[in-house]
């Protein structure tokens, strides 16, 4: 009897949260899948079911196709810069300086600003009369470039954008993983004569992996879902050439389609789900035990 | 004795008089005090009220301060961006505002308004309208909402720093044509020492479409049976001269030089500054903008329309900012109240106090509107020589402007499309948008 009630206790406990999760969040992820098989939209009567008619429609629209482009561009530049920058930073300010608390504070604090705070710094700072321009022309360049209105430039306004603010975050993580390094290993290593590359990427960057996989993981959903740094910076545009699924999504909802907004929701949540399944179980496997 | 009697029926009737007033006197503050003890008692109410940032008319508080004192009636502002957007689920899930702002009759089809707004025709104030057919539904005749603050708007034009003009010599121009209008800019751009010929803001793309939606709609002035045939299905609009014309104007602007170089980041914002401290000798706008450009910069404004087609003709919407009324609102009956003591002239004319216009209503007083705007509707409304924009004939289907037209524009101006891919891209959004829709021909 009182194996029994250990048993269940725990699961008392967790009953009002498991209800809370299942009403707010289960309920409404397995209604938003049923109605992504509809036609249901807000300026018509009714809603029918039209089984894959939604998914067959978005891998024929350009604009669908468009914006999965312009989403992976991004993805993919924000994972690699992200974590270049992150584990750079990381290195030098886990090393014994006496300003090191003051600047991974200061490297820190984009992480903590609002988005429209900072697309607004950005929009700023990337006019054509703006800072980075009058930087440019000092060095004698050509002082007058379209950024945010530039149909390539505009993506990787929005690709920097995002790099700055993040970046102090992930060097955070970094930090944490390199601290957790025992130095026994690399004194080890020292007396069997490795230098500091071959310690690098024979003790950190392997017992590094947790810290990897984590940052990595979280960047790469972070750049899938890329919305608010378009929203502020460029709105999609110029033309459609910083569309991200996300936003589409959005102008989606916006005409009222309902049904073909949520299948593209689920599109991008499957997306999301298998990629950073993947990539994480690919780090997984290379974490070393300590 | 005669002088004492008479003295004597002075005095009496003198004091009958007097009592004669008293009792007169006390009988209409008797009657007045039981008019005011028999008025219903006024209960507080609080409106909720749905409104965009860029709708929501300057100096509008004072009228609403006035009418809360006045009515007791509150009106909760809730002032937020994609306000359209925000409105249409409410509607679509029944929690509905008692009042929200939008544009009418262009936005029906959008809000459903004929399954969820009240119809206003039999409103008191309809009587007193200014341009009563304006607001009608075309679809069953119906207003379904009232005016807020013009009988017609959108009056697009050339907005000129007279004082610019002025000192590069050219005086008040008014072009007759579009290549008179074409030399104009070259001469700004040559001897202007730097000042743009017309500044462009597409960081903004509603102000870029500013003059395909005017050239277009005015093209297709004399021609109004191609909108049908558009509209049906059996016209493209790729397959239609006029307007491949007008994009190609629209293209020449961009690609003589003769806008700044930073069109692409610039917002409407600096839009108003560059034309107001001298930088851009005008804008391409509608009548909205004087107020503020000449309020924040105490600039002298004039104007002149862009003649498309080598013809006085002015490009105009075919629509106003107007307040609906939710069918399934609580307080339906309150929010009547509400606007029919918004439309009477003891508000109205204090909100054209502040910002003169043209009041949607008869005996309404809009104040001295700005020379370079009644210039506009003398010239050009009074006298009939105007064509709706091109943007009034899609109604059905407005969701392609913003989403894929005005964002197509961008890649015509950056020279990376011609004006026929930009309105075969029209086209392919067209179909697509009315297929959903299912409208008739697609």
């Amino acid at each position: 009897m009182e194996n029994r009630v250990k048993k269940i206790y725990p699961l008392y406990l967790a009953c009002p949260s498991l209800i809370l999760y299942g009403v707010f969040f289960i309920l409404p992820l397995l209604a938003g899948v049923a109605l992504s098989f509809t036609n249901w939209d807000i300026t018509k009567a009714g809603i029918a079911f039209t089984g894959f008619e939604n998914f067959k429609y978005l891998f024929t629209d350009d604009d669908f196709l468009i914006s999965i482009r312009n989403t992976l561009i991004i993805t993919f530049a924000v994972v690699i810069l992200r974590n270049a920058f992150g584990l750079l930073l990381a290195f030098g300010l886990n090393a014994r300086l006496k300003t090191r608390n003051l600047l991974r504070t200061f490297f820190y604090l984009p992480a903590i600003l609002s988005y429209v705070v900072v697309g607004l710094m950005f929009t700023s700072l990337f006019q054509m009369r703006g800072m980075v321009n009058q930087f440019i022309g000092i060095f004698g360049a050509a002082g007058d470039i379209e950024w945010i209105g530039h149909p390539v430039r505009a993506l990787w306004t929005v690709i920097i954008l995002d790099v700055w603010k993040w970046t102090g975050f992930f060097m955070m993580i970094y930090i944490a993983g390199l601290q957790a390094i025992p130095h026994e290993y690399y004194e080890a290593a020292r007396i069997d004569g490795a230098g500091r590359l071959k310690q690098i990427f024979h003790i950190t960057i392997p017992m590094l992996m947790p810290a990897i996989n984590i940052n990595v993981t979280l960047s790469l959903i972070g750049g899938l879902r890329v919305f608010e740094q378009v929203m502020i910076l460029t709105g999609g545009g110029p033309g459609k050439s910083t569309m991200v699924l996300n936003f589409l999504i959005f102008k989606v909802f916006g005409t009222g389609m309902y049904g073909r907004a949520t299948a593209m929701n689920l599109v991008l949540s499957a997306f999301v789900f298998l990629l950073a399944s993947a990539v994480s179980s690919f780090f997984k496997k290379r974490e070393v035990e300590l | 004795m005669t002088a004492s009697i008479i003295f004597l029926n002075v005095a009496c009737g003198a004091k009958t008089a007097s009592s004669t007033e008293t009792a007169t006197a006390k009988t209409e503050q008797t009657t007045a005090e039981t008019e005011k003890a028999e008025e219903p008692k006024k209960e507080p109410v609080t409106l909720t009220l749905i409104c965009g940032q860029p709708d929501y008319p300057q100096g509008f508080d004072t009228v609403l301060e006035k009418i809360q004192q006045d009515e007791l009636i509150t009106i909760d502002k809730q002032i937020i961006d994609n306000a359209y957007d925000v409105v249409r689920v409410k509607l679509a899930t029944n929690e509905v505002p008692d009042l929200f702002l939008a544009n009418v009759p262009q936005t029906v089809t959008l809000f459903n308004a004929d399954i969820n707004c009240e119809p206003l025709d039999n409103e008191p104030w309809v009587s007193r309208l200014v341009n009563p057919e304006l607001l009608k539904y075309a679809k069953d005749g119906h207003i379904y909402a009232m005016p807020l603050t013009q009988s017609s708007s959108f009056f697009g034009a050339c907005y000129y720093n007279k004082k610019v003009m002025s000192d590069l010599g050219l005086g008040e121009p008014e072009p007759k044509t579009f290549a008179e209008f074409m030399e104009l800019l070259e001469k700004i751009k040559n001897t202007g020492n730097g000042v743009v010929p017309i500044f462009m803001s597409d960081k903004d793309s509603w102000t870029t479409q500013i003059f395909t939606t005017l050239g277009m709609g005015v093209a297709l002035k004399d021609k109004p049976e191609v909108w049908e045939q558009i509209l049906t299905n059996k016209v493209k609009t790729a397959d239609v001269p006029e307007f491949v014309d007008i994009l190609s104007k629209f293209q020449q602007i961009y690609l003589k030089g003769y806008v700044n170089k930073d069109h692409m980041s610039a917002t409407f914002d600096n839009a108003k500054e560059a034309v107001g401290t001298g930088k851009a000798a005008m804008i391409l706008q509608g009548e909205w903008v004087v107020g503020d450009v000449v309020k924040s910069y105490n600039a002298d404004l004039g104007s002149f329309i862009i003649p498309f087609t080598d013809k006085p003709v002015m490009g105009t919407g075919a629509y106003v900012k107007g307040i609906w009324l939710p069918k399934k609102s609580s307080k339906l009956a309150e929010a009547k109240k509400f606007i029919n003591c918004l439309s009477e002239p003891k508000y109205m004319d204090e909100y054209y106090k502040q910002y003169p216009d043209f009041p949607a209503f008869k005996d309404v007083n809009g104040g001295s509107v700005h020379p370079a705007v009644k210039n506009l509707v003398d010239k050009y409304i009074a006298t009939g020589n105007y064509a709706a924009e091109f943007n009034s004939h899609f109604d059905a289907v407005n969701s392609i402007l913003g989403n894929d037209f005005w964002p197509s524009l961008s890649m015509l101006i950056m020279g990376k499309a011609t004006p026929k891919s930009t309105l075969e891209y029209f086209d392919k959004a067209l179909q697509k948008a009315a297929k959903d829709k299912g409208l008739e021909g697609f």
